[in-house]
């Protein structure tokens, strides 16, 4: 199966640093669009029966599509699937919590072999279509959502009215349906002290800020994710315009903060980079918080040219690979917390030796 | 952050039977679900979620307060699917500029608004 390239590697597209424009500071960029079937319950009230229906409705609409994209996509469903498979999409950030909770036969992705191109079916929404990309391409994952998006519309009879557009499960996602989100590595802003400033300014402007995992997740190791609120009102190209200039206006002020760090700072900032690739290089038990503290120093001091000869792709990757359900599969076995410290100190190191050498 | 900024199902539940418009729940009549999925308003109230595509039309009253709240808005603007045909959706945009320029004109944009304005004379023109 192509899509088990999902499972059986850490790499997904969006980690692609090289490939991504802002990508130091904007790790990647997604877009999602919700859709639904005319009539069909919507997903949190699927039936056996119902859900068997609309899969098999959706699956039609993407078997008679002459569309490459979609033609190069598989289907996995989530009862092929285990608990700790659906958690390593959740962990490489191509399905929600909520989704990878399920092992119905009439819930699963249809996905792309780099991860880029991941339909979510029957999580919130029937279709979840979603483009993921590295650093900031928001009109880029657009393009191609909408590409599918209208491809799949010809087969399909969506839930469409003309007052409110796109009509979702969730009075929130009504109207373009669409998500557009940023993932920011702010460990500048954070250090200063002026994220509550700056992310009160963006809710203002109809953006909200969450953990990287999506709604409800914490912040961890200074990732944030930047998203539209509002999908009524404005249309697409309005809010991914907004987006990215909101964007761009944060990535300049860490960037400011960051020059100013370098500055003024330089000892400390040296120093506290060298220690935590030092430890990061050395330390044999690693827990998850620290691990990711630790990593985002180390991601500041690449970003900034200080750790020249270690990739943005690999920091991608390892904070990726250092999860549970990756050291999990990695190790072949279910592991205690302990344990998955251990082989977690072990992963970073081999991966930082790797890029070293 | 905005209060409403948290959008998880317990927040957006608390957000529901605060927000709603009690004086319309009161009017509306208890046993009232939507006819296709048989979805009810306080069903809709415990899950902060709709049941089908139908219940749009069936609560459409009691939605529209909390979807201008939401989205400061209750409108959509934006794609409109293909198969609706290309007047469709012309006139859908149409639509959607003239609403954008009575905005520009409430908010006394006028540059905005000439710019719209001249953007609907263009798009008129594909009618024809």
């Amino acid at each position: 199966m192509k899509a088990d390239n999902l499972l059986n590697s850490n790499f997904v597209r969006w980690m692609a640093a090289d490939e991504g424009p802002e990508s130091d500071i904007v790790v990647s960029s997604r877009i999602r669009l919700a859709r639904n079937l005319d009539l069909i319950p919507f997903s949190h009230l699927l039936d056996r029966e119902d859900g068997e229906k609309c899969l098999k409705e959706i699956e039609k609409a993407w078997q008679k599509s002459d569309n490459k994209d979609l033609l190069q996509m598989e289907l996995l469903t989530f009862n092929q699937l285990t608990a700790l498979e659906r958690q390593m999409l959740v962990e490489k950030h191509l399905i929600s919590p909520n989704h990878a909770e399920f092992d119905d036969s009439f819930r699963g992705v249809l996905a792309n072999s780099d991860g880029s191109l991941v339909i979510m079916i029957n999580e919130e929404d029937h279709l979840r279509i979603q483009c993921f990309l590295p650093g900031l391409q928001l009109e880029e994952c657009y393009r191609q959502v909408q590409k599918i998006d209208d491809d799949l519309e010809k087969n399909l009879n969506l839930a469409f009215d003309d007052t409110r557009g796109y009509l979702t499960s969730c009075p929130t996602n009504v109207g373009t349906g669409m998500r557009a989100s940023v993932m920011l590595h702010l460990p500048a802003i954070v250090f200063s002290g002026q994220t509550n400033h700056i992310f009160h300014n963006i809710a203002q402007l109809g953006m909200t800020v969450r953990g990287i995992y999506g709604e409800g997740t914490e912040v961890v190791g200074n990732f944030f994710q930047l998203s539209n609120q509002i999908t009524m009102g404005q249309s697409e190209e309005d809010i991914i315009n907004n987006l990215n200039s909101i964007t761009l206006r944060v990535v300049e002020q860490e960037r400011l903060i960051r020059k100013k760090l370098a500055e003024d700072m330089k000892y400390q900032l040296e120093d506290r980079v060298g220690r935590a690739f030092g430890i990061l290089s050395s330390a044999r038990v690693l827990n998850s918080n620290e691990s990711m503290a630790l990593l985002s120093d180390v991601r500041l001091g690449v970003d900034m040219g200080l750790l020249a000869k270690i990739k943005p792709y690999a920091l991608n990757e390892l904070v990726v690979a250092i999860r549970p359900a990756h050291l999990q599969k990695k190790a072949g076995k279910e592991m205690d917390a302990f344990h998955r410290d251990v082989k977690r100190a072990e992963v970073i190191q081999e991966r930082l030796a790797k890029t070293k050498g | 952050m905005s209060p409403n900024s948290c959008l998880c199902p317990i927040c957006l539940a608390v957000f529901f039977v605060s927000n709603y418009n009690l004086q319309d729940m009161k009017s509306f009549s208890q046993n009232a679900s939507c006819p296709n999925c048989g979805t009810t308003l306080s069903d809709i109230s415990n899950t902060g979620r709709l049941g089908c595509s139908q219940c749009y039309t069936a609560f459409e009253k009691e939605l529209e307060p909390t979807l201008r709240r939401v989205h400061g808005d209750s409108r959509h603007i934006g794609k409109v699917p293909a198969r609706g045909g290309e007047k469709v959706m012309i006139k859908k945009k149409i639509e959607g500029l003239k609403y954008q320029l009575q905005k520009a004109i409430a908010a006394e944009e006028y540059e905005k608004a000439a710019e719209i304005r001249d953007q609907i004379k263009d798009v008129e023109k594909q009618l024809d």
